[in-house]
């Protein structure tokens, strides 16, 4: 009974998401990056589950993914939480709505999370001068459209399978 | 209210339809918020909330915590890595050690007969031990996974005797300084950090200077006047102010120095200062054995 429940399947894909996001971090982070350049799954994770479950999931999972990110730093607990918190519901309130549905808009959706994410946790962990611009053009810029474009690529494989778990739910009813 | 929410059609990015899209947005807009439910408001605001008060925790109880979930979430993964790297090289190491073993038996002798002689020397001289502080050895236990590549963590804590504000060094020179220490881990504010300052003075012609991270991997000597001199080439070491890191540990060398007028233009100043950028010894994506500096011990 519990196995068939939307919200044991939303918990249990929650999770995996998770956990899908330590193994990379724990396996592969440095080695997909280009020439210091990295790729941050947390962004696109988060960007698709508000894209697809709204704004409260983007809140829940840009808290969860934000701790995950925040114990790293302790001596700045909780920032990063608060920013993925911010993003999460900002890019959930584009759930089902207008021009979204194309990859391409979910690409600048996921470049635009990412330039937002690192200018707020900046602003709040060093504080707004020229140094805070400085940093978010030598270190965001290029990781941005690093993670949009391959960001791009997950989303089409994932939209994939949830297109072809639909047609299969079809065909069983 | 639902009602005007499904009628709004969904649009894609093609042609005209764009415009009515546009047209829509802002009702769709207020038909969004009105449709998030009260309970899911709270959620909202609980998490929300709960971000807020990490924040405000204290920092020993938010390092504790920070720990705890590392220990539950990143450390078994991280672990594997480690056992899986140690047993990789653990054959050749051994070979390669029992030559060194006999090796550096061999130096030993040599350098004992010259300690004995630099003691006598040092007596003669009236000179006092020049090694102040004690060496915590310690091992990068895992690398910030996030593209903000600036701190690690360490496998010796407050257990050790390591504490806040400790330096840590590798064998090539610094590499920055411990920020926060639960009992047997501790996290080390890479000189990358953007947060991150130190004293330093160049080697050959004293000037002092405040060292800070710049692009990428690269640093910066600040507060240089313009009429100091400085070389590239010259080597960049700590000064010993500010209390924290002890004189005459190696940063890098200076590989740029900007002249007046592309120093106004570069930096905040207004070219009051010379802008030098400081490529560092350490090779901050090779970091692996460290050692932790107590300067008060």
């Amino acid at each position: 009974m519990l196995w068939g429940s939307t919200i044991f399947t939303r918990l249990f894909s929650g999770l995996l998401l998770i956990l899908t996001l330590i193994l990379y971090q724990t396996f592969l982070s440095n080695a997909m990056s280009i020439l210091g350049v990295k790729f941050d799954l947390s962004i696109v994770i988060l960007v698709y589950i508000a894209l697809s479950r709204g704004p409260v999931s983007g809140v829940i999972f840009g808290f969860l993914i934000g701790l995950l990110s925040d114990i790293f730093t302790p001596q700045t607990l909780g920032w990063g939480a608060l920013v993925k918190c911010l993003i999460g519901f900002w890019v959930g309130s584009f759930k089902d709505n207008l021009y979204l549905d194309t990859i391409y808009s979910k690409g600048g959706m996921i470049f635009l999370a990412l330039i937002l994410n690192d200018l707020l946790y900046y602003i709040f962990t060093c504080g707004l001068n020229s140094s805070t611009f400085e940093i978010l053009i030598n270190y965001s810029l290029l990781s941005a459209l690093y993670t949009s474009l391959v960001g791009m690529l997950i989303l089409l494989v994932l939209q994939g399978i949830n297109r072809n778990r639909w047609v299969i739910d079809r065909m069983t009813i | 209210m639902l009602q005007a929410w499904h009628s709004i059609p969904r649009l894609r990015f093609d042609g005209p339809s764009i415009w009515r899209g546009l047209l829509q947005l802002p009702m769709g807009r207020i038909v969004f918020w009105a449709n998030i439910k009260r309970g899911s408001w709270l959620n909202i605001i609980s998490f929300v909330l709960l971000s807020v008060l990490l924040i405000i925790l204290p920092q020993d109880f938010g390092s504790d915590l920070s720990a705890l979930i590392f220990k539950f979430t990143y450390s078994p993964f991280y672990s594997l890595i480690n056992y899986i790297k140690e047993l990789e090289g653990v054959r050749d190491e051994n070979r390669r050690l029992e030559e060194k073993v006999v090796e550096l038996s061999l130096r030993n002798s040599w350098l004992n007969e010259q300690q004995l002689e630099n003691q006598r020397l040092r007596g003669l001289l009236d000179f006092r031990q020049t090694l102040e502080y004690r060496v915590i050895p310690a091992k990068v236990w895992s690398v910030e996974p996030n593209r903000r590549y600036f701190s690690i963590m360490i496998d010796k804590g407050s257990g050790d005797g390591v504490r806040r504000n400790m330096p840590v060094v590798n064998l090539h020179g610094l590499v920055g300084k411990v920020v926060d220490a639960s009992f047997s881990s501790a996290v080390v504010q890479l000189m990358i950090d953007p947060n991150f300052r130190a004293s330093a003075q160049d080697e050959k012609t004293r000037v002092l200077g405040i060292i800070k991270p710049w692009s990428g991997f690269h640093l910066r000597l600040d507060n240089v006047p313009l009429q100091e001199e400085a070389n590239a080439g010259d080597r960049v070491v700590t000064s010993g102010l500010g209390g924290i890191f002890p004189p005459g540990i190696k940063i890098g060398v200076i590989t740029t120095v900007e002249s007046e007028e592309d120093s106004s233009k570069l930096d905040s100043s207004f070219g009051i200062f010379k802008m030098l950028e400081v490529t560092p010894y350490v090779d901050f994506n090779r970091l692996e054995e460290l050692f932790v500096l107590d300067t008060k011990g």
